[in-house]
């Protein structure tokens, strides 16, 4: 069957009444607790796991896909209501959203960012659809060694992206592998670090280290904050924005869409990284780039609709061959696998009821989030007034009863704390967790996949580095770790070059 | 407060401490088998490896001025560990007390402790979330709670 076949079979499965609603509720969810500052889309998704377990999984994932690019329009609220991104994704948005709603046009701000979130995640969807089949095509015939090699490369590309510093991300990446290891071997069957205690000789649960990190880490570091947001009141009636304001935002939807797309498809690079380079971008192609920072309706637009259209692209990676491209993605990953699915290459194949029905359900998802958040966007705006006193413990209880829900298992509970004490240490010194999380998930599939290599090439490495499809991507891997000293050189040589041409000057 | 170079020493030191005990206690495990490396090659590596990183970091850091890196914002850690302390509470009584008597005891603790709101306010706040929880895990997602000596 054709991609178009594939896609109309895909919305027989998305408009079933169950997948439908489930579909509204993951859009619903993702706004709500997008626009809670301190929660972002990686916390809300490990949080809301624990409903799907044990259900269908087509209807699981397309609701927490609806939680992940809803959340993404959710943030879009604190950024421009109260100058406070939800999530990292949504540090441009406050820049000129905050700024007009400072000027009283708070609510077209928060209208365009909805119909740039709509326009940019059809696209992405667009292109999901385009890219994913071939990709999964060409992925089939990944051998162990490629498998590892791309893994690694995820792994290091979310590291090297992942934080302010390098070197903290190094390490924030090797603790995930090193508890990775926890657990019996799966080649050789050997126990590692399990004590004698029978509940770690599966290992360690990514969820606890997900809510840990993302859940309770995130509301200690709020609880100290006091945080207590002035909110600017909107007049809601001045929602829609003008014609003319919608032409003028043309360019920045396309942009936003396209270049966010292609971002959300690298591992590693992600929303965030999309929303500021559109954002430049925008400035760049603007006849007035000076007035960028001061409420131009573009500067809302673009980054807003790249932040929704990398969340399509990040799936590109996820589904087809199995490598997360960031934590929130990562959290999906361990998911498909808790539901017993396979992902790779040949999720497409053999659940194509899955991969379609998730896909045409992001098109009914988008075209939900812009019929919903425009008439709903006063009402989804109070939840900017839930005091954080009530929320705080009810976020806390809802992580620890939800991995407990899992497995039944109050051991997990005792992670979830040890995950929470590292997760505060690495917020409060700047250790990304999103590596921590990726590592954990794809730490096991790894090791099989070395293990299986090097028994293929009876021990020998060079089956890493030499071989057509495997040899680049360790390559970029490497140029990924070596890319700090790569900049301080040009910036080096650059700056020499800059002081000799005014040398030659005066 | 303390300055981020302190922090990011105390960081260091501790995972480096940790380094050297996860290496210690993979190279009990097999190394190498007949059919290529054993359950103990990857984390032997990743522990060495920590400790190089760790090294590193330790060694920027340590020369570093205080004011070099600017400030890690723990000015207010004591609420940080009184909520901590709750969840560690949480987790210590969850099997005795059964989970829903925990949670309310938790939220109790937290809305009146940390939080300092009125008894009228966090007392009905708190049993409403003990409640809400019952009904989604007990009675909407079928998953059966911790029971606890009191039997709920």
């Amino acid at each position: 069957m054709d991609v178009l076949g594939m896609l109309a079979f895909g919305f027989s499965v998305a408009l079933t009444p169950t997948n439908l609603l489930l579909c509204l509720l993951g859009v619903v969810i993702g706004t709500v607790i997008g626009a809670l500052p301190g929660l972002g889309p990686a916390g809300t998704v490990a949080m809301l796991l624990p409903f799907t377990f044990g259900r269908d999984p087509t209807g699981s994932m397309i609701m927490l896909a609806g939680i992940y690019y809803g959340g993404m329009y959710g943030g879009s609220l604190t950024s421009i209501l109260i100058n406070t991104p939800g999530e990292s994704a949504s540090v441009m948005t406050c820049v000129d959203g905050y700024q007009m709603a400072r000027q009283g046009r708070a609510a077209v701000a928060l209208g365009i960012s909805a119909i740039a979130s709509f326009v940019a995640g059809t696209v992405g969807v667009v292109g999901l659809m385009v890219i994913a089949p071939p990709l999964a095509g060409f992925a089939v015939s990944f051998g162990p060694p490629e498998y590892f090699a791309l893994m690694l490369m995820g792994l290091m590309a979310v590291t090297a992206v992942g934080g302010k510093s390098m070197l903290k991300a190094l390490i924030a990446g090797l603790f995930g592998l090193m508890m990775a290891w926890v657990g019996t071997d799966k080649m050789t069957g050997v126990p590692r670090f399990t004590y004698s205690q029978p509940f770690l000789l599966d290992g360690i649960p990514f969820i606890a280290a997900a809510m840990g990190i993302f859940g309770v880490a995130e509301v200690l570091v709020n609880v100290e904050r006091k945080f207590k947001p002035e909110i600017i009141q909107a007049r809601w009636r001045d929602l829609y924005p003008s014609l003319q304001e919608l032409k003028v935002c043309t360019g920045a939807f396309w942009r936003g869409s396209i270049i966010g797309f292609l971002i959300g498809v690298l591992p590693g690079a992600g929303a965030t990284i999309a929303s500021f380079l559109t954002y430049a971008v925008e400035k760049k192609a603007s006849k007035y780039p000076e007035k960028f920072g001061t409420g131009v309706i573009e500067g809302v637009a673009a980054p807003e609709g790249a932040n929704n259209a990398a969340t399509a692209g990040a799936l590109v990676p996820l589904l087809t061959l199995g490598i997360p491209g960031s934590g929130t993605a990562a959290i999906m990953l361990g998911a498909l696998m808790m539901y017993g699915l396979k992902p790779g290459p040949l999720l497409m194949e053999k659940n194509p009821e899955f991969f379609w029905g998730v896909v045409a359900s992001m098109y009914i998802g988008n075209v939900l989030l812009l019929i919903i958040n425009l008439p709903l966007v006063p009402l989804f705006a109070k939840v900017l007034n839930v005091p954080y006193w009530a929320l705080g413990p009810v976020v806390i209880v809802m992580c620890l009863v939800g991995v407990y829900s899992l497995n039944n298992s109050l051991f997990d509970l005792w992670l979830v704390f040890l995950f929470s004490v590292a997760g505060y240490f690495m917020k409060k010194l700047d250790f990304p967790g999103p590596p921590v999380v990726l590592a954990l998930v794809l730490g096991p599939m790894m090791e099989t996949n070395m293990k299986r290599a090097l028994q293929i090439s009876h021990g020998d490495v060079g089956i890493f580095f030499f071989r057509p499809i495997a040899g680049p991507l360790m390559a970029i891997t490497v140029a990924f770790l070596l890319w700090p000293l790569i900049r301080s050189m040009l910036q080096r040589r650059r700056g020499s070059e800059l002081a000799a041409t005014r040398l030659d000057h005066a | 407060m303390i300055s981020m170079a302190k922090g990011n020493v105390y960081a260091a030191v501790v995972l480096l401490a940790f380094a050297f005990y996860y290496s210690y206690e993979s190279l009990q495990l097999p190394l190498w088998t007949d059919v290529g490396p054993g359950a103990g090659a990857l984390p032997t590596l990743s522990g060495i490896l920590l400790a190089v990183l760790a090294l590193a970091l330790l060694l920027r850091n340590a020369r570093k001025s205080s004011s070099e890196e600017g400030e890690a914002d723990f000015a207010h850690w004591r609420v940080a560990l009184t909520v901590l302390f709750g969840v560690f509470l949480f987790v210590l009584l969850a099997k005795t007390l059964g989970m829903l008597l925990t949670i309310l005891l938790f939220m109790v603790l937290y809305t009146l402790g940390v939080e300092r709101i009125r008894w009228p306010v966090a007392l009905p706040f708190s049993a409403a979330t003990a409640g809400m929880f019952y009904l989604i895990f007990e009675v909407w997602l079928d998953v059966p709670l911790a029971i606890g000596v009191f039997g709920i």
